[in-house]
C-alpha cells in the first residue's frame, strides 16, 4: 500500500519535469531571420543586414483580401548592424531587435561585391560552424551592396527572401545562372584546384509609376579564385560553364532559321549531360568535353515548314554550334583568368593519381595551357502540336 | 553465481552492434584514419576480417572456460595476484570508456541542440536510466537491444536511402590512390574502437546456447562492417573526403542535408533520437561490465549495491574528461586511441591465452 501511494505521488510529480528545458524557444520571443546580407565596410568591419519576419503582418494582410492595404504594413523588417565579425554583428543586432534572432529558417545569404573581393570563406565560417544555420540556404553575390538586395521589396512575394529563393530555383529553366546552396559552396571551397562560382544579383530600376522602385534581378555568375571574387560571367558564358559540368536542366537556344537567316527559331533544352575526359601525353594536358543534348522545337518565327529531315538536320547542327560557342566562351574566359571552374583538376586527380601531386602544385599555369576539345552531340526530337506554321508559304 | 540471467545469441550480437554503431554515427573516426582520403571505405571492408583476428583470443578463452567470465578465469590462469591486476585494469578500462561515452553524449547535445544546457544535466539523466537498466541485469540489456537495434537500423538505412539521389559515387575515385597497404593496416582503426570485443569476454558465459557462440563470433563483425561501410560510403559520396574530414559530426551533417521535394527535410531529430536510444544501451552495457567486474573481483554475492557508487565515479570522471571536444577528439584520434584500446582488447587476452595454454588450464579445446 505504501508503495502504491509512493507511485501515485511520483506520477503526480511527473508534470513538473515537463515544464521544458534551458534552451526552449517560444515563437513570441523570437524574430525569424529570412535572409542575411553581408557587406564589408571600408574600415574592415562587417556590415550585416537581416531580414526579419513579422508574422502578425503576414497573417493580417492575407485576411483582408483586396481591401484597403491599411497603410501598407510591411511583412518584413530589415535591420542593419555593424560588427568586427559576423557573429559579433549578429549579437549586436539585439541592441535594435528586442527579440532573439532565430536563424534556422534562413533561406538566403547574400554577400556584397566588396566583401566577396576580400574573400568569402571567413564570412561563411559561422554559417558552417553554427548548428542553427542551414546548409541548404541559397547563396548569392550582389553586384553592389548586399544591403540593397536585402532591403529591396518584391511585387509578388510578401517576404522578399522567398522571392530570392525562388529566383535561385528559377535558374533551372534558363540555366543562365547556377543554383548554389551553402553546401555546394562548402564542397567547392575545400577543393585545392577547382574554384567556386555563385549566381549574381543586381538591382534594376523599374518604370515610373510602379509601387516598387527597384527590382532584384539575376545577373550571370560571379567567379572566384580560391575564395576571392575575380570576375563575372554573363548569361551565355554561365550556361557554357553549366554545360561542361552537366548541370544544364532546361533553357532556350535561339538559332537562325535554316531557310530565312533573319528569322529566329527557339529550341527548348529537354535534357543534357556531359562527360569530361582528361588526357596526358608527354606532360601535355588535353581535355575532351563531350556534351549530349536533347531538345525540342519550341517556337519558330519563319514561315516555312521546318519539320523535314533536311531542315531538321540543319537545325540540329545550328543548335550544336550555339552550344559549342557557349562552352568555348566560358572556357576561354576561365583559361584567361587561370581559374578552374570546370573541376578539370578533380578529373585529373581521378584519372592520373600518380602524376596529380605534381600537377596540383602549379595547377593555375597547367590549367591555362590545357588544350580543350569540345564535342557536342545535339539532337532534336519533337516538334510540338503543330508541324507547319499557320501562315506557311506555299512551296 | 551473481548473474542468473541468460540471453540469446541474437541479443548478444545486437547488444554489441548498438553499442558500437552509435559511436560511429557521431564521430565516424574512420574518415580520419590513414590513408585519410577517399579510400577509407576500403578500411571498412577490411574491418570485418581484422575484427575476427583481434577477437580470436577472446573466443578461444571462452572455449577453455565456458562457464566463467574474464574476471573469473583470469584467476584460474594467473592466480590471485594476476586476477587482481587483470581485474583492476579492466575495471579501470570500462570506467574510462563509460566516462568517455558520457562526455561524448553531452558534447553532442551541447554542440548541436542545446548549447546553454549544462552538460552535467545530460550526463546525470543518462546515467540514472542506464543504472536502472544495469540494475536489472543482462537479460534486460539483451531484450532492450533486441527491441532498439531494429529501430536504429531502419532509421539509418532510411536516412541513407533518402540521400541516395544526392550522392556522387565519383567522389570515391581514384581508388587505391596510395596503394593497398595503408588501407589494409587501418582496418585496425575501426576494430580497435570496438571495445565491445572484450565486453563479450565477460558476457559470453551468459548465452543460453553455447553452440551459438560461434555465430556471435562471426556475425558481429559482419554486421558492424556492413553498417560502417554504408555510413562511410554515404558520407564520402555526399561530402567528399576533404569536407568530411573538416566536420565534427560527419554523419549528422549529412542527415541535415536530406531534402526530398519541398516537404521532407530537417529530419535530424531522427538522428538525435537514435543517438539517445543507442547511447542508453551503450552506457548501460559498460555500466553492467563495471559493476559485475567489481562484484566478481571482491567475491560479493550481488552487484546491485555497487550501482550508485559506480555512477558517481563515472559521472565525475566524465565531467573531468569532457571539458572540451578538442581534447576528446585528440584522444580518440588514430595514434592514441588505437593502441590504448588494443592493449586491452588484444594484448591482455592474448597473454592470458598464452599462459593458459602453457600452464594447461581450462578445458581441452577439441
Amino acid at each position: 500500500m505504501k508503495r502504491r501511494i509512493l507511485i501515485y505521488i511520483l506520477c503526480l510529480a511527473l508534470p513538473f519535469v515537463l515544464t521544458g528545458c534551458w534552451n526552449r524557444k517560444e515563437l513570441s520571443t523570437l524574430s525569424v531571420v529570412q535572409a542575411i546580407g553581408i557587406d564589408k565596410l571600408e574600415d574592415g568591419q562587417i556590415n550585416l543586414t537581416l531580414q526579419l519576419l513579422k508574422p502578425a503582418e503576414i497573417k493580417g494582410s492575407s485576411g483582408m483580401k483586396g481591401g484597403g492595404t491599411g497603410g501598407g504594413g510591411k511583412s518584413v523588417w530589415v535591420v542593419t548592424v555593424t560588427g568586427q565579425t559576423v557573429f559579433d554583428a549578429i549579437r549586436s543586432a539585439t541592441h535594435q531587435v528586442d527579440r532573439r534572432s532565430l536563424f534556422s529558417q534562413n533561406k538566403v545569404i547574400v554577400i556584397g561585391e566588396v566583401a566577396a573581393k576580400a574573400g568569402i570563406a571567413p564570412l561563411l565560417d559561422l554559417a558552417i560552424r553554427d548548428s542553427e544555420l542551414r546548409e541548404l540556404a541559397y547563396i548569392f553575390i550582389a553586384k553592389g551592396k548586399a544591403q540593397d538586395i536585402i532591403e529591396a521589396e518584391n511585387e509578388q512575394e510578401k517576404v522578399p527572401a522567398k522571392a530570392l529563393e525562388n529566383l535561385a530555383k528559377a535558374t533551372r529553366v534558363t540555366s543562365k545562372a547556377p543554383e548554389i546552396t551553402l553546401f555546394d559552396l562548402m564542397k567547392s571551397l575545400v577543393s585545392r584546384t577547382s574554384s567556386p562560382f555563385l549566381p549574381g544579383l543586381e538591382l534594376v530600376d523599374r518604370p515610373e509609376g510602379t509601387t516598387i522602385k527597384k527590382q532584384v534581378e539575376l545577373c550571370g555568375t560571379a567567379v572566384f579564385k580560391r575564395d576571392k571574387l575575380v570576375g563575372w560571367l554573363d548569361g551565355k558564358e554561365s550556361r557554357g560553364l553549366l554545360w561542361v559540368l552537366g548541370k544544364v536542366k532546361s533553357g532556350i537556344i535561339v538559332v537562325e532559321s535554316p531557310d530565312a537567316e533573319t528569322k529566329k527559331v527557339a529550341l527548348e533544352i529537354i535534357r543534357a549531360s556531359s562527360k569530361v575526359t582528361p588526357e596526358m601525353t608527354d606532360g601535355k594536358l588535353t581535355v575532351t568535353v563531350e556534351v549530349k543534348e536533347e531538345g525540342n522545337l519550341g517556337e519558330q518565327m519563319s514561315q516555312v515548314d521546318l519539320t523535314k529531315p533536311v531542315t531538321f538536320k540543319a537545325l540540329e547542327e545550328k543548335q550544336a554550334a550555339v552550344i559549342n560557342d557557349e562552352i568555348s566562351a566560358a572556357l576561354d574566359k576561365a583559361q584567361e583568368w587561370g581559374i578552374d571552374l570546370f573541376k578539370f583538376g578533380v578529373e585529373y586527380h581521378r584519372k592520373f593519381p600518380a602524376e596529380y601531386p605534381e600537377l596540383e602544385k602549379n595547377w593555375e599555369e597547367e590549367f591555362k595551357n590545357i588544350a580543350i576539345n569540345i564535342e557536342v552531340d545535339a539532337k532534336l526530337s519533337r516538334v510540338g502540336l503543330s508541324t507547319t506554321p499557320v501562315n506557311a508559304e506555299e512551296e | 553465481m551473481i548473474e542468473g540471467g541468460k540471453i540469446s545469441y541474437k541479443q548478444m550480437i545486437l547488444l554489441v552492434f548498438v553499442s558500437r554503431i552509435i559511436g560511429w554515427i557521431a564521430f565516424l573516426p574512420v574518415i580520419l584514419a590513414s590513408p585519410a582520403n577517399q579510400d577509407v571505405w576500403i578500411d571498412c571492408l577490411m574491418a570485418a576480417p581484422i575484427h575476427l583476428i583481434v577477437a580470436l583470443p577472446v573466443y578461444l578463452l571462452f572455449k577453455k572456460f565456458p562457464n566463467q567470465t574474464l574476471y573469473e578465469y583470469s584467476q584460474a590462469i594467473t592466480g590471485k595476484i594476476g586476477q587482481w591486476v587483470v581485474g583492476i585494469l579492466y575495471i579501470w578500462f570500462f570506467i574510462h570508456m563509460a566516462a568517455l561515452n558520457l562526455s561524448n553524449f553531452s558534447e553532442f547535445f551541447t554542440t548541436i541542440i542545446m548549447p546553454e544546457t549544462p552538460s552535467l544535466f545530460f550526463v546525470i539523466t543518462l546515467t540514472l536510466v542506464s543504472a536502472y537498466a544495469a540494475h536489472k541485469g543482462i537479460e534486460v540489456l539483451g531484450r532492450l537491444s533486441e527491441f532498439i537495434a531494429p529501430i536504429i537500423m531502419i532509421a539509418l538505412i532510411g536516412v541513407v536511402l533518402l540521400l541516395v539521389k544526392d550522392m556522387d559515387l565519383k567522389e570515391l575515385t581514384p581508388i587505391l590512390e596510395k596503394g593497398i597497404y595503408p588501407s589494409i593496416l587501418t582496418g585496425l582503426s575501426p576494430v580497435a574502437q570496438t571495445v565491445e570485443i572484450i565486453g563479450l569476454a565477460i558476457i559470453f558465459p551468459f548465452i543460453n546456447d553455447r553452440q551459438k557462440i560461434k555465430k556471435v563470433y562471426i556475425f558481429t563483425p559482419l554486421l558492424l562492417g556492413l553498417f560502417l561501410f554504408i555510413l562511410t560510403i554515404s558520407v564520402i559520396a555526399l561530402l567528399g573526403d576533404d569536407l568530411a574530414k573538416s566536420l565534427t559530426y560527419p554523419f549528422y551533417s549529412i542527415v541535415r542535408l536530406v531534402h526530398v521535394g519541398n516537404f521532407l527535410e530537417r529530419i535530424e531529430a531522427i538522428h538525435v533520437a537514435v543517438w539517445i536510444l543507442g547511447m542508453f544501451i551503450k552506457t548501460a552495457f559498460y555500466y553492467y561490465l563495471i559493476v559485475l567486474g567489481l562484484a566478481q573481483l571482491f567475491h560479493l554475492k550481488d552487484y546491485k549495491p555497487l550501482i550508485l557508487p559506480t555512477g558517481t565515479i563515472i559521472v565525475s570522471l566524465s565531467n573531468v574528461l569532457g571539458q572540451s571536444i578538442v581534447e576528446l577528439r585528440e584522444f580518440i584520434s588514430f595514434n592514441i586511441y588505437t593502441w590504448y584500446t588494443l592493449f586491452f582488447i588484444l594484448f591482455i587476452p592474448s597473454l592470458l591465452l598464452l599462459t593458459a595454454t602453457i600452464r594447461k588450464k581450462g578445458e581441452r579445446s577439441r
